[in-house]
């Protein structure tokens, strides 16, 4: 036996509980330790989409419609499959801009819209009402069946008393739910204890409807088998088993799956407990797959309980809503009733809960606040205990407000039409979000006039017809039309007469709203704020996740003045080239005169960042854009300072750079000084050696002829020679290194004039003709028939070629030696080749005899042969006349010596 | 498996799950008989409903050694 006062304490005990562990959950919260960031109680608050209607009204439903029930649940499944890109969009954004509702998420995201929020509010309030009330209904009835035991109490004998029961329920719960969800202000909006509340009674009412599932098929029957055989014999409950039984079939079938997609995310409960109290986003992993499948453990049992009360029961004796408490009870199995009824309020009072405390902060923030800022009424004092009063004031209102529409309207419809209702209603909020986050286009104006052309023919088809119907409005409203017009019935609008009230309802308001959106957007002006809060909203993933500064510049400069503002610091030529790669990078082309669009704000913050610092680039931005009490003027003077402190200090890093540039040039200057120096040392001493040795060969040999007067006289004579040899070797010489100090020091001058090059060279050849002929060396020329008419001083060239062939005949073997003189022309150079069958030059050594005083020495006589200075000098005469020196050489075969000199009107 | 991929992978589950979910096919289950004393079509939609569960888990819970490295260090840091 369950008296009324059991019943009664065992409710309040509940509810008793659910206030301690949410004062636990915190108190741990304030601690810092928080109980609910994990994603399996993320998962359970989830689960508060399943209210008493899924409790109750599921079994109803499934009794009239069979497998009816399931889109409900299908919809949020399916939805679940899409949460990691749309709904973690959402959790990004919200948290990005501290989003407390989803009114104010529709709001910010439409230009911090105060009338797009409003305007949500007032959606969300009405539309939820039926939702509200359906929760009361529910409790209600299911205290009333409770105690009305043992006697299983009829249609008839319910509807009589429950009504007041509703009323305090409604008061009961708007108490608790003042103790719950407004103790203090918090400025995040998230309310951990009620949230560790809130699973913990999914919980309780996933295992009672388990519990209840499996007694009824396992203690009523004995197992699924024998339930179905037996209701396989009801021709009206085998009619269940198919299609068939749904009402209004696949289209009803799709457009409940539809609404249940948008309400799983856009319901204001289901936005609080998924978005605002979300901890981490990282959390939506796991409730993606867990929560369907609590969804499915929680109506595995929904058809079983269903059949077998339309089997146990007389034929429309019972409310098949009240099958979950009822069918316990034929088997007096009063605590099993009783957990169900504990299952049934937990599932209630966790909705009302939940969605009243969305509701009231929406209503606060969004609709009361708004009105009293606009009005003036607000006195900056502290404020807390003000919003308090508000919010409670606000929970009361939505409870009485949802008793208000039970009494009205509760009777017409079953507990999953009043949901339904409630869902047509937060569909309406799903194109503004879900368009609203991937396409920028979508405008204020559009927003507005979609939600309140959705809401209008949401209200026109669904909750009106619902007055009607409890006749409080006429009937011929239904079935003639308003002014009875008949294309305006609300079920058949424009006549269209395809589909159930709510499939209906869900394509009219769909289409009205989508429309509105799209089409109003298409042609409406975008205000600067639009704009950013558009960007921000849409590529919140491209930002920088949580760490950027979600505040917005109100944008009314134009191009031009950012610009400006840009050059002010950085320069106008750099100020220009950012503006224009930040054209080049976005693809459109800026117009002076066009307000800047905050991607432009954000980046023409971001360039000066990088010149004055990341702060004082936030507060200049924010008053050019924002233009607020501190003057554009007062802070361009602060910051002059810091741009001309800026400007100094660059100032000195270029000209320390010039320092350093110059000390470096000094540097490599002092190198070559030294390098020259050393040279210099080189080229003296080894002068020097050169010149003593033919001195001391002189004064050797005067000495003799000095101290020896008896000499014979042929003797004497061949000592005068070798001294007047070693003289002429000694002026050579003298004239070689002169010669080269002048070409070096470019002292030389040059009588270029116009010259066959065959001429120059048979001058050479007359020139060496007696030393040639001394050394009995066959020289042979080969020059082409035609003038090589080049540009040189020359006697210089001369002097080059009469040292190639006295180095060919040094080389050379006497009487075995060939020498050969080539002159030709090709590619435009003249060229000039002198080769000897002489010792050769090893590879190594071909490079190095151009260099001075580099003798190659002889192996056999260990004696150098020349002064060292006759190839390079050469190599000098050459290179002054742009043409090039080279040896081509082979050992004990012979050298070639060539050169080349460009022709001309070549060079 | 990358991030990319398995973002393609969750749309197609997606729209399997609506195509599985609906008409045509429920209509192939939707006549009313029993297989193994138990409605075809309710047998049918719960089976259908499981493995679109499964699913989700699975992409859901394989995650790229980065991206698990990462969270580990969110945590670490945390």
């Amino acid at each position: 036996m369950l008296s009324g006062w059991l019943m009664l304490l065992i409710a309040f005990a509940y509810l008793g509980l659910l206030f301690a562990i949410a004062f636990y959950a915190d108190m741990r919260s304030d601690a810092g330790r928080s109980i609910i960031s994990n994603p399996y109680i993320y998962t359970l608050s989830i689960a508060v989409y399943c209210t008493a209607w899924t409790f109750y009204g599921s079994v109803g439903r499934a009794a009239g419609s069979g497998v009816g029930f399931l889109p409900i649940y299908l919809g949020p499944t399916l939805m679940a499959c899409l949460w990691w890109f749309v709904l973690r969009k959402i959790v990004r954004i919200s948290k990005v801009h501290r989003i407390t509702s989803i009114a104010d998420f529709i709001g910010s995201r439409y230009g911090k819209s105060a009338l797009v929020g409003g305007v949500v509010t007032v959606i969300a309030v009405v539309g939820i009402m039926p939702y509200i009330s359906l929760q009361l209904k529910a409790i209600a009835v299911s205290s009333n069946v409770l105690l009305t035991y043992p006697q299983i109490a009829d249609n008839a004998a319910t509807r009589a008393i429950y009504a007041d029961t509703a009323l305090y329920v409604a008061l009961a719960l708007a108490a608790f739910t003042i103790l719950f969800g407004t103790r203090h202000i918090d400025t995040t909006e998230r309310h951990e204890g009620m949230v560790a509340a809130i699973a913990f009674e999914s919980l309780i009412k996933l295992i009672a409807f388990l519990t209840v599932g499996l007694f009824v098929v396992f203690v009523l029957f004995s197992g699924p088998g024998d339930l179905f055989a037996k209701a396989a014999t009801v021709p009206e409950v085998a009619l269940l088993f198919s299609f068939d039984a749904m009402p209004g079939s696949y289209a009803s079938w799709l457009s409940l799956t539809f609404l249940a997609m948008m309400a799983i995310m856009f319901l204001p409960r289901q936005f609080q407990v998924l978005v605002v109290e979300n901890v981490n986003e990282a959390h939506i992993r796991k409730a993606s797959w867990l929560f369907p499948l609590y969804l499915l453990l929680i109506n595995l049992f929904v058809l079983p309980i269903a059949i077998a009360g339309l089997i146990l029961f007389p034929q429309g004796t019972i409310d098949p809503d009240t099958f979950v408490l009822t069918l316990p009870m034929t088997e007096s199995a009063e605590f099993l009733a009783l957990f169900a009824f504990i299952g049934g309020l937990s599932a209630a009072t966790g909705m009302v809960i939940v969605a009243t405390i969305a509701i009231s902060t929406m209503v606060c923030n969004d609709l009361v606040i708004p009105f009293l800022l606009r009005m003036r009424l607000l006195h900056r004092e502290d404020m807390s205990g003000l919003l308090l009063a508000i919010r409670r004031g606000a929970i009361i209102a939505i409870l009485l407000l949802g008793y208000l529409y039970f009494q009205l309207i509760g009777e017409s419809y079953a507990l999953v039409t009043i949901g339904l209702v409630s869902f047509a209603a937060a569909a309406q909020f799903a194109p503004p979000i879900l368009i609203g986050i991937y396409w920028k286009g979508a405008s204020r104006a559009g927003a507005v006039a979609g939600l309140l052309g959705g809401f209008l023919v949401w209200a026109y088809t669904l909750v009106i017809p619902g007055f009607a119907l409890s006749g409080w409005l006429p009937q011929t409203f239904l079935e003639e039309g308003l002014f009875g017009w008949s294309w305006l019935r609300p079920y058949q609008l424009l006549g269209l007469d395809l589909f159930d009230p709510i499939t209906h309802a869900v394509f009219w308001s769909m289409l009205v709203n989508v429309g509105l959106l799209v089409g109003v957007s298409l042609f409406a002006n975008q205000s600067a704020i639009e704009r950013i809060q558009a960007t921000l909203f849409v590529d919140v993933f491209r930002q920088g996740s949580q760490t950027r500064d979600s505040r917005i510049w109100e944008s009314t400069s134009s191009v031009a003045e950012i610009r400006e503002i840009l050059a002010r610091f950085i320069g106008v030529e750099q100020a220009a080239k950012a503006f224009e790669e930040f054209a080049l990078a976005e693809g459109q082309s800026l117009n002076d005169e066009a307000p800047a669009e905050s991607g432009l704000v954000e980046y023409a913050e971001r360039q000066l960042a990088g010149a004055i610092g990341a702060a004082s680039a936030r507060v200049m931005m924010g008053t050019v854009v924002k233009g607020e009490e501190l003057s554009i003027e007062g802070v361009m003077k602060i910051l002059d300072e810091t741009s001309q402190v800026l400007e100094y200090s660059r100032q000195l890093e270029q000209k320390s750079q010039e320092l350093e540039a110059a000390t470096g040039k000094l540097k490599a200057a002092n190198e070559r000084l030294k390098e020259l120096d050393r040279l210099k040392d080189d080229f003296v001493s080894t002068v020097s050696h050169e010149l003593r040795t033919p001195l001391t060969s002189i004064r050797a040999f005067s000495e003799i002829l000095r101290d020896s007067p008896e000499m014979p006289a042929t003797q004497r004579q061949e000592f005068l020679d070798i001294i007047v040899k070693e003289n002429e070797r000694l002026t050579r010489l003298i004239n070689e290194v002169l010669d080269l100090a002048k070409i070096e020091s470019d002292s030389v001058e040059w009588e270029m004039q116009s010259t066959d090059l065959r001429e120059a060279i048979e001058e050479a050849l007359v020139a060496t003709q007696q030393l040639v002929a001394e050394s009995g060396t066959a020289l042979h020329k080969d020059m082409t028939n035609q003038a090589v008419q080049v540009t040189v001083d020359k006697d210089r060239l001369i002097q080059v070629v009469i040292n190639l062939i006295s180095n060919a005949v040094k080389f050379c073997d006497g009487e075995r030696g060939r020498i050969r003189v080539r002159v030709y022309a090709r590619n435009g150079m003249a060229n000039v080749e002198v080769s000897d069958n002489g010792c050769g030059i090893a590879a190594g050594e071909q490079e190095r005899i151009f260099e001075k005083f580099h003798q190659v020495s002889d192996v056999q006589e260990g004696k150098p042969r020349g002064s060292g200075l006759g190839l390079p000098i050469c190599r000098k005469i050459v290179e002054h006349h742009a043409g090039r020196i080279w040896v081509e050489s082979e050992l004990e075969k012979g050298s070639i010596f060539k050169f080349v000199l460009p022709l001309e009107g070549q060079a | 498996m990358t991030n990319g991929r398995n973002h393609e992978r969750l749309i197609v589950l997606f729209l399997l799950g609506v195509i599985l979910l609906n008409y045509p096919l429920l209509h192939l289950f939707g006549a009313g008989s029993l297989w193994l004393g138990i409605p075809v079509l309710y047998l049918y939609l719960f089976i259908a409903w499981l493995l679109i569960i499964v699913f989700l888990a699975l992409l859901m819970e394989t995650r790229r050694s980065g991206e698990r490295e990462s969270l580990r260090r969110e945590r670490k840091g945390g």
